[in-house]
């Protein structure tokens, strides 16, 4: 046994019995100072029988992180796409004529839709501190950008239920 | 009746049928139960808690209002049991932890209302592995729940209540959850049928998370066709589960589905996992033999299905759990690690010491690795592979570190979010049943149904049952 595979063996705490044993342990590629180091940096206080579970599951970590394929194109990353939050308040009974109005099926283009219904929100919110302006950047554009979604949730059954209680 | 003629043995469609005949009472049908948990549950520990008192109300109810024909619905007067991850009103849920020990939540989860609004009884509360993934262990308040097929034995987890509850006849049927296998397992080693649904297709709310990027939760039954019946009351729209999506169930519902057959489905086999990627044991690969003629008598066009391996599901699983799991516990374990069983911290605890970009990276294989297995369904209805490399291991040469150490079969349908189910479809020589793993597309629940309840009844496995 070499050095490291001595260090990062599980020890069962306190020498006491291991119930079940730990297998297929996997070849030792972090040191007890690095794990040390690990567990300072997670916040974790752990005994020494803790340490040793966790240096063993740690291998194992590391040994089905190495699996994972690293090359992939910048913009290959369609796994992280946040949804903000639907629009609570009712669209206001003014706005709605341009939401019926809207051809385009919702959803077709939710990223264009949504950056620049954000755009005009972010205008929008700008403009608040100079009344004046505000007036000035309330067209149906971005009404109907919302009012299309909106119809794409309901003609694919999405409406929102009431709240249960 | 195709179950048993006795009350604890009935499946929950021949109960169903009788209580709405009138032939069947839901407070004797609980009572027996009852009975047989008092009398059981000593030697198999899948009941944490049995509300007795609460059952006998529930069935008295019901069978007021089935003598006044006002039935509740399709489970009126069926007793069921829940893993102890599920929150239920005013009854201890505890997730099998000494953490929540005393935890009474103040209202059901999603799933359980429903069941409920359906006329359901409830039993209590099953076993499970600590926070549905730190077990067997023997650390804990209470003990592993055992296999009824031979009590030295691992029930599969971590839904390992529901398992052997079902199988010993203690309840008729039970809600699990599943993010790695934790409903297919159980169903596998015990002898049941069990459903990871498609992800956003149940809600979750109200159910203790593990990995809420993985999450599902599902039925657990004896028959493939029960647990479509349950399916039919859990599944549906919540807009308070964020990961809860719209669908539509096949005309008719879920459990008309699994009884349409399975002639003319094409299935395709994914003889890797089993044959080279983690090899079966002699007579988990002669079960796979036999059911491939069996699917061919079905009616089945039967082929062979290619796909990423199983150690790359295993691992886009496995990191994405360990990483989630740390975040929910992290106060715990930062605080008070002894509190957790061991089994817990060696499967959650490294999750705090991984790498973020690990965690990125598993999200992003992910994705890819869903897309090349749904992209199988352009030429198969549904997939077909083990459950588990063999049968019921004995409860003392289960590992800590597993999933960790070696892939599951059951990854790939937790990566590619579409249903998958395990069916009993025949015994080891020893006695011990195996399990068939029936995998589909998103939302192609009715497929996977229908063909677990093809092969169920053509196999003759239902008829079998635990002698305790």
């Amino acid at each position: 046994m070499t050095r490291d595979q001595a260090e990062t063996r599980c020890e069962p705490p306190g020498g006491e019995t291991v119930a079940h044993e730990l297998v297929r342990v996997p070849p030792p590629t972090v040191t007890r100072d690095e794990i040390d180091l690990l567990i300072r940096r997670a916040g974790l206080t752990l005994n020494a029988g803790q340490k040793a579970d966790l240096a063993v599951a740690y291998q194992h970590i590391v040994t089905l992180a190495a699996k994972l394929p690293r090359a992939r194109p910048f913009a290959d990353e369609p796994a992280f796409v946040f949804h903000p939050p639907l629009p609570s308040p009712p669209i206001p009974p003014a706005e709605q004529p341009a939401a019926t109005a809207t051809t385009k099926p919702a959803g077709e283009k939710p990223v264009a839709t949504r950056t620049k219904g954000a755009r005009k929100a972010a205008a929008a919110a700008k403009a608040a501190a100079q009344p004046t302006a505000a007036r000035k950047v309330r067209p149906a554009k971005p009404t109907g950008a919302r009012g299309g979604r909106a119809k794409g949730r309901a003609a694919k059954g999405r409406t929102k239920p009431a709240r249960r209680t | 009746m195709r179950g048993s003629d006795v009350l604890h043995h009935l499946s929950i469609a021949d109960a169903a049928g009788m209580i709405r005949a009138r032939r069947l009472s839901p407070v004797e049908l609980a009572r027996a139960l009852l009975d047989r948990i008092e009398r059981l549950n000593p030697r198999l520990d899948a009941y944490l808690t049995v509300t007795a008192q609460g059952a006998i109300a529930q069935a008295r109810a019901a069978e007021k209002a089935q003598m006044q024909s006002a039935l509740k619905g399709p489970l009126h007067g069926i007793p069921l049991a829940y893993k102890d991850i599920y929150d239920t009103a005013g009854v201890r849920t505890t997730a099998q932890s000494r953490l929540l020990e005393a935890n009474v939540p103040a209202r059901d989860a999603e799933a359980i209302r429903r069941l409920h609004e359906a006329g359901a009884v409830m039993l209590g509360k099953l076993a499970t592995h600590e926070f549905a993934i730190g077990g067997p262990a023997f650390d804990l308040p209470w003990p592993p729940a055992r296999n009824p097929w031979d009590t030295e034995r691992f029930t599969g987890g971590s839904s390992s209540g529901s398992g052997a509850a079902v199988a010993a006849g203690l309840a008729l049927g039970s809600l699990g959850s599943d993010t790695g296998g934790s409903i297919r397992f159980p169903a596998a080693y015990c002898g049941i049928a069990g459903l990871k649904p498609t992800a956003g297709l149940v809600s979750r709310r109200g159910v203790i998370p593990l990995s809420p990027s993985l999450d599902t939760a599902g039925p657990m039954a004896w028959t493939a066709e029960d647990c479509a019946i349950l399916l039919d009351s859990i599944a549906g729209y919540d807009p308070l589960d964020p990961a809860s999506v719209p669908s539509t169930p096949p005309p008719g519902g879920y459990a008309a589905a699994a009884r349409r057959g399975a002639k003319g489905l094409k299935v395709g086999i994914i003889r890797r996992f089993y044959e080279t990627d983690l090899p079966a044991s002699a007579e988990v690969i002669e079960q796979m033999a036999e059911a491939e003629r069996l699917l061919a008598d079905l009616g089945c066009s039967v082929g062979t299905a290619n796909c990423p391996p199983l150690a790359a599901f295993n691992a886009a699983n496995r990191l994405i759990i360990t990483a989630e799991a740390f975040a929910l516990h992290e106060a715990e374990l930062t605080s008070r690690p002894e509190a957790y069983s061991r089994a817990f911290r060696v499967r959650v605890m490294a999750g705090g010491v991984m790498r973020a970009v690990d965690y990125i990276q598993a999200q992003r294989h992910r994705r890819s690795l869903a897309a090349e297995l749904n992209a199988l369904f352009d030429q198969f209805d549904v997939l077909v592979t083990a459950a588990t490399p063999g049968p019921a291991p004995k409860l003392a040469d289960v590992s800590l570190d597993e999933g960790l150490a070696r892939p599951t079969y059951a990854a790939p349908a937790n990566i590619s979010g579409g249903p998958a189910m395990s069916v009993c479809s025949g015994f080891a020589p020893n006695g011990l049943p195996l399990g068939l793993q029936i995998i589909g597309p998103p939302f192609g629940e009715a497929s996977v149904l229908a063909l677990g309840h093809a092969v169920e009844e053509a196999s003759g496995s239902r008829s079998r049952r635990p002698s305790l």
